[in-house]
C-alpha cells in the first residue's frame, strides 16, 4: 500500500513537471520568430526541433503522471527542483545544435547559468552567434529571473490548489496577494511593464551611441532582459564595455538596481506606497552594505592607483561593485583586470558584495538583504539584552511592508539559509583550489557562482575541469532555489531508497 | 531622513563620474606587436605604449562625431579601438553570424584605463590597414533537422491533444 503511495507521489511530480515543461515550451516561439525575421533559417529549424522535443516530453510526462487537485508541499518542492534540472537538459538542445559549444555539458552549464541569472558562459565565439540564439540566451535569463515555475503557474491560471509549495520551491516565499496565481501574474505584469519601458530607453540610447535602429532595438531588449533579471548575459563578449557609453552604463546601472528589489516592493511603489522604498529593511540593508563596500573598494583602488582620476575610479569601481552586489554580473572591465589590478582588498569587498546579493523575492541571488537585516537586528537585540538588566524585556522591530516584531523563528530561518550558503561556498572553494586555482581567484569565482552573479576572474571557461563544471552547475541551482527544494528532494529520494531496501 | 539620501547620493556620484576626464598623454616609443589577450593580461606593462594587433572586425561600427568605436577579435578575445571615421572604408565587412569580417591590422596607443573614455581599456588607432577581405558565411538548412523537427512537432501536438482530452474527461 505504502509503495503504491510512493509511486503515486512520483507520478504526481512527473505530471506537474510535465506541465511546467509545456509552459516553458511556449517561449521557444520567440527565438523561432526572431530567426525567421532575421533570415536565419537553420537556427529557426534548430528551435522548432527543440520545441517539438520539449513539448513531446512535457506532454508525455503529463500523460504518464497523475493529476491531483491539491498537491502537497513536498510535491511542489520536489517538482520545482526536478523541473529546473529537466529544463536545463532540454533547453540546452538548441545551444548544442548551434555548434557554438564544445560539449553538451557546456550547453547545460550556460542554460543553468542563464536560468539562475548567473551569467557565466561557456559559449565559443559569442561575437558571431545568430540573433535567434542571442534571443534565446537572454530570454532564458529573463524567464529564469521570474522563475520557470512562476511562468507555468501564470500560464495555467485555471491552476492548482496547493500551488504555494511550487512557488516557494523556486526560491520565492513572499505573496504579493493572498492568491499564488494572482501573485505570479502580478510578477509577470510588473516584469513586462518594466520590459517595455527599459527596452524603449535602451533602444533610444543605442541609436544615440551609433548602433543602427535594428541593432539598437535587439541590444536594448537583450541587455534590458539581462539587467532586470540581474542576469549578466550580454550580446557581445565584452559585456557592457562594448558600448563605451556612459549613458548605456547609467541606464543598465538603474535597471539592475531596480531589478534587484523585491517584487513586493515594486508592487507597493506602483500602488503609490513610495515610503516603503525608504523604510524597508531590505533597501536599508542594501544601502548600508553598498555604502560600506563602496568606501572599501574606493580606498583599495585609490591605494593601488588603479584609475588615474576619481571620476574613473567611481565609474569603474562603483559599476562593478553595484553589478556584484545586485548579483548582475555586467562588466565594464575585463575579468583578468580584477586579478591583475584590483588587489586583494578590492576583491574581498567584491566577494562580500556578491555573497550578500540583492533582495528576497526578486531576480537577484545571494544571502539576500532581508536575511542580513534580520541577522543584524538579532545581534542588536542580543547586545541590548547583555547590556540591560536581566528583568528588562528587549523587543526589536523592523519595517518590512509594515512594522514587524523580530521573532526567534525568523532569525533561525535566516541563519539556516545563510549557513547553508556558507557551507556550499566553502565546499566549492575547496574544490576549486583542489583543481589547482589560486585561493583568491577561487574565492572570487565561487562567490560569483554561489550568489548567481556572473562576474568572472577567469576561472570559468570551457577548459576548466569537468568535475568543476558539475559542481558549479549544482551550486548555481542550489543557490537559485535557496536549498529548500533541494533538501526536500534529497529527503524524498532518501525515503524512496529506504523503502526499496526493505 | 538620512535613509532617503543614499540612493540619490549614489546616482549623483555616478553622474559626476560620467563627466569624462582629461585628455590622454600619448607616448610613442617602440611598437609592440602583440595579441589582444596578451595586451589585457599585461595591461600595466603595455599602458600608453604604441601597439600593433591584427584581427577580425566584428560587431558594430559605432560612429561618434568624426570618430567611431570598432571591435577587433583576435584569437577569441575582442578589444575596442577608437578610430577616425575616415580610416574605415565604406565597404568594410563587419563580422557577425552571417559573415566573417575583414581582417585588419591596427596600430595605435594602448590605454589600460583611458583618461579620455572614462577608464575604458582601449586602443586609440593611428593606422588601420586591411589584411584580407571578409566574406558572407553560408548556413545551410540540414534536411534531416527539418524532418525531425516536423516529426517531433506532430508528436508533440498529438500528445498535448491527448493530455487536454484526458483532463477534460476527468473534469
Amino acid at each position: 500500500m505504502k509503495s503504491s503511495t510512493r509511486l503515486d507521489d512520483i507520478r504526481i511530480i512527473v505530471y506537474f513537471s510535465g506541465k511546467i515543461l509545456i509552459g516553458m515550451s511556449l517561449i521557444y516561439w520567440i527565438p523561432i520568430f526572431t530567426s525567421l525575421v532575421s533570415g536565419e533559417y537553420k537556427v529557426m529549424f534548430d528551435f522548432i526541433l527543440s520545441f517539438g522535443l520539449i513539448l513531446s516530453i512535457g506532454a508525455g510526462f503529463t500523460l504518464l503522471g497523475k493529476a491531483i487537485k491539491r498537491p502537497s508541499w513536498t510535491h511542489g518542492m520536489v517538482t520545482a527542483a526536478v523541473s529546473w534540472i529537466m529544463a536545463m537538459i532540454l533547453a540546452a538542445f538548441p545551444d548544442w545544435l548551434s555548434g557554438h559549444y564544445l560539449s553538451y555539458l557546456d550547453c547545460m552549464f550556460d542554460v543553468m547559468s542563464g536560468l539562475t541569472t548567473t551569467g557565466l558562459i561557456m559559449i565559443q565565439d559569442l561575437d558571431h552567434i545568430s540573433n535567434g540564439l542571442n534571443m534565446w540566451r537572454h530570454l532564458l535569463t529573463f524567464v529564469g529571473g521570474q522563475g520557470i515555475v512562476v511562468l507555468a503557474l501564470a500560464i495555467f491560471v485555471d491552476g492548482t490548489g496547493g500551488s504555494y509549495g511550487f512557488y516557494v520551491g523556486e526560491g520565492k516565499d513572499e505573496r504579493l496577494f493572498p492568491s499564488v496565481t494572482h501573485t505570479v501574474t502580478s510578477i509577470w505584469r510588473i516584469s513586462l511593464l518594466y520590459l517595455l519601458i527599459g527596452t524603449a530607453l535602451l533602444w533610444v540610447a543605442g541609436i544615440s551611441i551609433g548602433l543602427t535602429p535594428g541593432r539598437a532595438f535587439l541590444h536594448g531588449l537583450w541587455v534590458y532582459m539581462s539587467a532586470w533579471s540581474t542576469g549578466g548575459f550580454a550580446p557581445m563578449s565584452q559585456s557592457i564595455l562594448y558600448y563605451h557609453s556612459a549613458l548605456y552604463e547609467l541606464l543598465t546601472f538603474l535597471f539592475f538596481m531596480v531589478g534587484s528589489f523585491n517584487f513586493a516592493l515594486h508592487s507597493a511603489v506602483i500602488r503609490g506606497n513610495r515610503k516603503e522604498l525608504f523604510r524597508n529593511i531590505e533597501t536599508l540593508s542594501f544601502g548600508t552594505t553598498m555604502m560600506i563596500l563602496s568606501f572599501i573598494v574606493g580606498w583599495a583602488l585609490m591605494k593601488l592607483k588603479v584609475y588615474p582620476g576619481i571620476g574613473m575610479l567611481i565609474r569603474k569601481g562603483y559599476y562593478q561593485l553595484a553589478s556584484a552586489h545586485t548579483t548582475t554580473g555586467f562588466m565594464t572591465i575585463y575579468g583578468n583586470q580584477f586579478a591583475n589590478e584590483w588587489g586583494n582588498v578590492g576583491l574581498v569587498a567584491m566577494v562580500i558584495a556578491m555573497l550578500i546579493g540583492g533582495s528576497a523575492c526578486s531576480t537577484a541571488g545571494g544571502f539576500k538583504g532581508l536575511r542580513i537585516g534580520i541577522l543584524f537586528k538579532a545581534i542588536l537585540q542580543d547586545t541590548k539584552r547583555l547590556l540591560n538588566p536581566a528583568s528588562a524585556i528587549s523587543i526589536e522591530k523592523f519595517h518590512y511592508h509594515g512594522e514587524r516584531t523580530l521573532a526567534d523563528q525568523q532569525v533561525r530561518n535566516a541563519a539556516s539559509i545563510v549557513l547553508l550558503y556558507l557551507v556550499m561556498f566553502t565546499a566549492a572553494v575547496l574544490a576549486t583550489c583542489a583543481a589547482g586555482y589560486p585561493f583568491i581567484e577561487s574565492v572570487f569565482e565561487v562567490a560569483s557562482i554561489t550568489g548567481n552573479v556572473g562576474l568572472t576572474i577567469g576561472v570559468t571557461g570551457p577548459s576548466m575541469p569537468t568535475i568543476l563544471k558539475y559542481i558549479y552547475i549544482f551550486v548555481m541551482w542550489a543557490g537559485r532555489l535557496e536549498f529548500m527544494a533541494i533538501l526536500a528532494s534529497i529527503g524524498f529520494a532518501a525515503s524512496l531508497f529506504k523503502r526499496s531496501r526493505r | 531622513m538620512k535613509n532617503k539620501l543614499w540612493f540619490p547620493l549614489l546616482l549623483l556620484i555616478m553622474l559626476l563620474a560620467f563627466q569624462g576626464e582629461a585628455s590622454a598623454q600619448e607616448q610613442t616609443i617602440s611598437i609592440v606587436k602583440t595579441g589582444a589577450l596578451k595586451l589585457i593580461d599585461n595591461a600595466k606593462a603595455y599602458d600608453e605604449r604604441q601597439v600593433e594587433i591584427a584581427g577580425e572586425l566584428i560587431g558594430d561600427v559605432m560612429v561618434r562625431g568624426d570618430y567611431a568605436w570598432i571591435s577587433i577579435l583576435d584569437d577569441g578575445t575582442a578589444i575596442s579601438a577608437w578610430i577616425e571615421k575616415s580610416m574605415l572604408p565604406s565597404d568594410a565587412n563587419i563580422g557577425n553570424y552571417a559573415r566573417n569580417g575583414d581582417i585588419v591590422r591596427l596600430r595605435g596607443i594602448f590605454h589600460r584605463a583611458c583618461p579620455e573614455h572614462g577608464g575604458d581599456l582601449d586602443i586609440h588607432a593611428k593606422t588601420l590597414e586591411l589584411v584580407s577581405k571578409g566574406a558572407s558565411v553560408n548556413h545551410p538548412v540540414d534536411t534531416s533537422v527539418v524532418v525531425i523537427s516536423l516529426t517531433l512537432l506532430v508528436i508533440g501536438v498529438i500528445l498535448v491533444t491527448a493530455w487536454r482530452r484526458r483532463e477534460r474527461n476527468e473534469q
